[in-house]
């Protein structure tokens, strides 16, 4: 191999400078067993999903219709949690379109539930880059609770790619359903993947509605966060620096992210329908935005948070549009 | 020999783009009411003087001839530079997405005054390359009287790499019970991790440290980016309204709309092999140094959407595109005059200076670095300004 000799000093840059690990996982124990569904209809059954999203192990709730099999493949749905919730808050849905012959897939984003942390390097390695690929036991940050909801969209992207792998799954009939901030993912998936042919928006946050679609410009406390983070942000190593660091990071990141903009991109084949509550005033003007079949569907007297019997409205709701559209 | 202090071998620079690549890029749906630019002929507004490109007629003529200057690559000769009298340098981390450590230098005027108020240049490197390649441009912009940070974008050269490119090599036991834990685990760390997505965020990241360095002021930030760094960057301009003048070396970008992708066929299946084990299947890329990276960036490179971007530039952005007008990998200067041509349509001060005859990796030395280095100061000086 070819060596050059303004590299040879590269090499310097990789002397490791290691910091004493700050040993605060106590507990090493394997993770308690998934937690099954409080109630599972007749026909379906659950189990615990695994894939990878960009090197983190996620974690997914898997409802499968005992009619789905490989001879005779059904459609399947990747369900969206809401800002800071976890796959367990979409039972009822992923049950209700299991029982419907939908294969329902409930994620844990990164960092959340079930699903593997994001991972720093606590220490220097040393690395090679034409060794593309080494393996060491070093200090490793595991960080939790962040939330990217662009990260979000690509840990619902690669649940999509894992639905497909499934054998009794037909790859040609992939929807895509969210709650809350999910359901503003369930724009961005759309938007940016002509995979999922129909999505459901319950009772979605659509940030970005009625703003100028231009760069983001950063008011001056913003901007001095993001210098601050710059320049000072390692990876913070104790629980009160990581409750705030997230409190910031998930700010920052949430105040750039503007799935409406989005809208105009979901192709004219797919399908959409947001289901939301009395008072919301962003699902008419993002159905007005676009260009294939949609409609609105209303829970009365629902507010942000649906309750018990208007959650089981619309879970029907959504498996009605999804086998409707697939 | 576990851990050994190596030689950085690496990804020596290759400035440049794969065709394939390219192939890769959305391509831009007929733009609404323009008609296709088919000359090579800028007929835009000239918002600095482009004379020097004349006077230097001999020297693109003797570059884009001779057996002497010939490149598919840029050669490590092409990388090197004297610094002038007085600029100084400096190693600086800064972090990148909750935490990833990444590496610039630094480069100071002559005389440097931390009290005083410089405009920040941002230089960005192409496709699988390394800030080496480029750092030379840093210190012409120095020499030029601004501060410029020179980087290696996340899990090239000096940069570490982050979130996505470490895969725990045990169960991960961690709980939403605790926001943070410290162990010793193994890992398998992956290096040069193509993806445009990271890019556009190390270099997000890269504005936000030359913003908060002593004697550069905040408001006066440009960007100067390298060949594929020039796609990642016609992004960046509707992304971040932060910058204030943008060269683009060596690269193009015409207008598009948004859109999704889609995903079947072989690379479908190479997403599978990637969900289901952490890793899918590699391909090599780069030219002066050829490494694997993912056969995935082709699919997610796309997703920064830099078609799409332009529209989003504010009128406090100047673009000023550097293309070449024989380069092989772009198809010439066409994509700059599209680009162009649609930023100034939306209230962008925006111009095209083409290198005569030059090939991909010809502006890099020789006449094409000259007057492209100086071109691209003169921009920055004019739409930043100097010291104050």
């Amino acid at each position: 191999m070819k060596s050059h000799s303004l590299l040879a000093l590269a090499g310097l840059a990789f002397a490791a400078c290691s910091t004493a690990p700050t040993p605060n996982v106590a507990n090493d124990a394997p993770r308690a067993a998934v937690a099954a569904p409080v109630s599972l209809p007749a026909n379906v059954s659950f189990s615990e999903a695994g894939w990878y999203s960009e090197q983190v192990k996620l974690s997914g709730r898997l409802f499968t219709p005992a009619s789905a099999s490989a001879s005779a493949k059904a459609p399947a749905v990747v369900l969206a949690p809401a800002y800071g919730e976890t796959a367990d808050t979409l039972d009822a849905y992923a049950a209700e379109l299991a029982a419907q012959g939908i294969v329902a897939l409930a994620v844990d984003y990164r960092g959340w539930g079930r699903s593997g942390a994001e991972l720093y390097l606590g220490e220097r390695v040393s690395t090679y880059d034409a060794q593309r690929f080494s393996e060491h036991t070093a200090d490793v940050i595991y960080r939790r609770g962040r939330i990217d909801p662009e990260q979000q969209v690509q840990d619902l992207r690669n649940a999509i790619t894992y639905l497909q792998s499934l054998p009794n799954v037909d790859r040609a009939k992939i929807g895509v359903a969210g709650l809350g901030l999910g359901g503003g993912h369930v724009i961005s998936v759309m938007a940016m993947d002509a995979r999922a042919k129909v999505g459901v928006a319950i009772t979605p946050d659509i940030p970005g509605q009625g703003e100028e679609e231009k760069s983001f410009v950063p008011d001056a406390k913003t901007q001095a966060e993001m210098i601050k983070l710059a320049r000072e942000g390692a990876p913070p190593r104790t629980a009160s620096a990581t409750k705030a660091r997230n409190e910031q990071e998930n700010r920052l990141m949430g105040g750039e992210y503007k799935p409406f903009w989005r809208l105009d991109a979901i192709p004219q084949t797919a399908a959409v329908r947001f289901i939301i509550a009395e008072n919301d005033t962003s699902a008419r003007p993002a159905a007005k935005e676009l260009k294939g079949a949609n409609d609105v569907k209303v829970i009365a007297k629902a507010g942000a948070k649906l309750d018990a019997a208007q959650t089981s409205e619309a879970a029907k709701l959504t498996a009605e549009w999804l086998k409707q559209k697939l | 020999m576990r851990h050994a202090v190596r030689t950085l071998a690496v990804v020596t620079a290759l400035v440049g783009i794969p065709a394939v690549a390219l192939a890769q890029t959305p391509a831009a749906p007929p733009a609404g009411g323009r008609s296709p630019v088919t000359s090579g002929e800028y007929t835009g507004p000239k918002h600095i003087p482009d004379a020097i490109v004349a006077q230097n007629a001999a020297g693109f003529a003797e570059q884009s001839s001779s057996e002497k200057w010939k490149r598919s690559a840029t050669l490590p000769e092409d990388w090197n530079y004297k610094l002038a009298p007085g600029v100084i340098t400096k190693q600086v981390s800064f972090y990148v997405d909750g935490g990833t450590r990444l590496q610039g230098k630094m480069f100071y005027p002559n005389g440097f005054d931390a009290k005083a108020s410089y405009p920040g240049i941002v230089v960005a490197h192409g496709i699988n390359a390394l800030a080496v390649g480029i750092e030379k441009y840093a210190a012409k912009f120095a020499e030029r009287g601004m501060v410029a940070i020179a980087f290696d974008y996340q899990s090239y050269g000096y940069s570490d790499s982050g979130a996505d490119e470490l895969l725990l090599l045990e169960p991960d036991t961690t709980t939403d019970a605790s926001v943070v834990s410290i162990k010793r685990a193994p890992v398998r760390v992956k290096r040069t991790n193509l993806n445009n997505v990271e890019e556009l965020k190390a270099f997000r990241a890269a504005i936000s440290f030359l913003q908060g360095e002593p004697g550069v002021d905040p408001d006066r930030i440009g960007s100067w980016s390298s060949s594929n760094g020039g796609t990642v960057s016609s992004a960046l301009i509707g992304v971040d309204g932060r910058l204030k003048a943008t060269v683009i070396h060596v690269m193009g970008q015409a207008p598009g709309q948004l859109r999704a992708f889609d995903l079947n066929g072989p690379a479908l299946d190479d997403a599978i092999v990637r969900v289901s084990t952490g890793q899918g299947a590699e391909t090599e890329a780069g030219f002066s140094f050829k490494t694997n990276v993912d056969n995935w960036y082709r699919s997610r490179s796309r997703d920064i959407q830099s078609a799409a971007m332009l529209e989003r530039t504010r009128p406090t952005e100047h673009v000023l595109f550097l293309p070449a007008e024989k380069d092989e990998l772009i198809g010439g200067n066409r994509s700059a005059l599209a680009g162009s041509a649609f930023l100034t349509e939306h209230g962008v001060t925006s111009q095209v200076i083409t290198f005569p005859g030059l090939t991909h990796f010809q502006p890099y030395s020789g006449t094409g670095f000259q007057v492209g280095s100086t071109l691209a100061a003169d921009w920055f000086a004019k739409f930043l300004g100097g010291k104050k």
